[in-house]
């Protein structure tokens, strides 16, 4: 089974007021505490490009550590780092439609963790994910990876809580409908 | 129809997304990126940014050269070999009497007697037709330069290329193509003579060089280097004033027979420009004295373009002769071209200069 996604803690004020004074400890204690969020988020935003999301996410450390001075300090880190996750995606989006012409952009997801579970439902899942609008696909990334609430979510992606509830309430009617080929008994014997 | 899941069968099938790892090292990754001085800076991402676009660019140009190369080759590239045909009597080639056509190799003479004319064809580029009592050897050039040797006689060259890529050698002087039709005589003294019908031709001996363009004629004496060219109906006294000035002998006499035989400043411009390519010549070659004079009467035939001055030309600065000369006669007609065309057509001429 892959790790369990349980919603953690925030980061507590010695480690952000350690960041925002350029404390090498404190922003390891981040990294290590988002790090493989802010990966899987990408991961899944861009289709599977490793590369490419080890890149976003090292970009996103970056730009959070050299920020972190300004931190308001009664905001939560984490809907400020998705913020700038959700912006550094749609960026190398950005730039993976330009260089489409020359064939750099690879198609597949290549899982970094080895499923436990059937590969032909996970590869269904992801790919139906791939095709959900990028709007949509964050929505859902942010959703599913940290369990925020409306309003954090609201406040990462620059909306407003009722655009977060439509682009999640047809995220999940497009999956429901890209997924109803599967064999629910198949679904169910890979164990929730 | 298939039937559509629930949104909570939905959420559950998300659950089965795993969180993936991130990269062993990227901390470490983090680290140096912070630590890097801060002109240095760039995110990794911004460098795949930049780095892709500039390889696209570069690749993009290695291609267009690369095309451009091979388009060259393709259209301009300069055969081993060149065609041969028989105009009338018997051209031999290498010493055999050729039959109505045939082909002639570098370093092999075509040679034709009193009765006897043939055509060449010049690559891809263009003919010359050999005239009677003519000896005409083709040499060796790069992969674009189409050369001939004319030891004597005739040859009537009428080239459809850009310029530089057709050459013919004289006992005299080099022939340079510059786009252009013409009819090229060598005496048996070897003294050479060249009547432009189209475009230019350049002839130069050591370091000096005359430009013909269309209408105009030029001799060229063994060791004397090219003279300066003059318009077709160039009297016989005027055109011997006009040796002595260019051999630097000339007198204000020589001078004054020169302005009366060009066309009037009343004439009409293109004629007035032809006049005008002469003085051009001659305000370079005459001795100080008569260089002001000659300048006078070059301005009135057509006067001088925006930043060329008298002083500049009397100083002989090279940049304003050149700018004054593509002013009375633009080897390229390069008022009706688009500037990308006169870009790319400088640009050729500065890179087979």
């Amino acid at each position: 089974m892959g790790i369990q996604l349980v919603a953690e803690s925030e980061i507590d004020a010695s480690t952000l007021e350690g960041c925002r004074h350029g404390d090498p400890e404190a922003q390891r204690r981040v990294v290590e505490r988002y790090k493989d969020r802010v990966f899987s988020i990408a991961l899944h935003f861009l289709k599977g490009d490793d590369a490419a999301a080890k890149d976003v996410t090292q970009e996103v450390f970056v730009k959070v550590f050299r920020a972190a001075s300004s931190f308001r300090q009664d905001a939560r880190i984490s809907t400020w780092l998705y913020r700038i996750v959700a912006n550094a995606c749609t960026d190398e989006l950005r730039r993976r439609r330009r260089l489409v012409l020359v064939g750099d952009v690879p198609s597949r997801l290549h899982p970094t963790v080895a499923p436990s579970e059937p590969a032909e439902l996970d590869a269904d899942v992801t790919a139906a994910l791939g095709r959900l609008s990028p709007k949509l696909r964050i929505a859902v990334l942010l959703r599913h990876f940290d369990d925020l609430t409306y309003d954090q979510m609201a406040e990462a992606l620059g909306v407003t809580h009722g655009t977060i509830a439509s682009r999640l309430n047809r995220a999940h009617k497009f999956l429901a409908r890209e997924l109803a080929h599967m064999n629910p008994a198949r679904a169910q014997a890979g164990g929730d | 129809m298939a039937p559509t899941r629930e949104p909570d069968e939905v959420e559950r099938m998300l659950q089965r997304i795993p969180l993936a790892q991130a990269p062993d090292g990227l901390w470490d990754d983090i680290q140096a990126e912070l630590e890097r001085p801060a002109e240095s800076r760039r995110p990794a991402l911004l460098r795949r940014r930049v780095r892709s676009p500039l390889l696209a660019a570069a690749a993009v140009l290695v291609a267009l050269i690369g095309g451009t190369y091979v388009g060259v080759l393709a259209a301009y590239g300069a055969p081993s070999r060149w065609q041969v045909q028989t105009l009338a009597g018997a051209p031999s080639v290498a010493g055999v009497s050729l039959a109505q056509t045939g082909d002639i190799g570098r370093g092999e003479w075509l040679v034709t007697d009193s009765l006897s004319r043939a055509q060449l064809n010049v690559g891809r580029i263009g003919t010359a037709e050999v005239g009677p009592n003519s000896r005409v050897r083709l040499d060796p050039g790069g992969r674009t330069e189409h050369r001939l040797t004319l030891e004597r006689g005739s040859l009537d060259a009428v080239i459809t290329a850009p310029p530089r890529l057709f050459f013919v050698e004289t006992p005299s002087a080099l022939a340079t193509d510059l786009g252009c039709a013409y009819t090229l005589d060598v005496d048996s003294a070897g003294a050479s003579r060249i009547h432009v019908t189209a475009g230019w031709v350049e002839l130069k001996q050591g370091t000096r060089v005359s430009l013909v363009p269309a209408g105009l004629v030029a001799e060229v004496e063994v060791g004397g280097g090219p003279g300066t060219p003059y318009p077709e109906a160039f009297p016989l006294d005027s055109r011997e004033a006009l040796h002595r000035l260019d051999r630097g002998t000339g007198s204000a006499a020589d001078l004054e027979s020169v302005f009366g035989a060009l066309h009037p400043t009343t004439a009409f411009i293109t004629l007035r420009q032809q006049s005008a390519i002469t003085l051009w010549h001659l305000v370079q070659r005459v001795q100080a004295g008569l260089q002001e004079r000659t300048y006078e009467r070059l301005a009135a035939l057509s006067a001088p373009p925006h930043r060329v001055t008298r002083e500049g030309i009397l100083a002989l600065d090279r940049p304003m002769l050149e700018r004054w000369r593509r002013d009375l006669n633009p080897m390229w007609s390069e008022e009706a071209q688009p500037l990308v065309t006169r870009i790319v057509r400088r640009l050729w001429e500065w890179t087979m200069r």
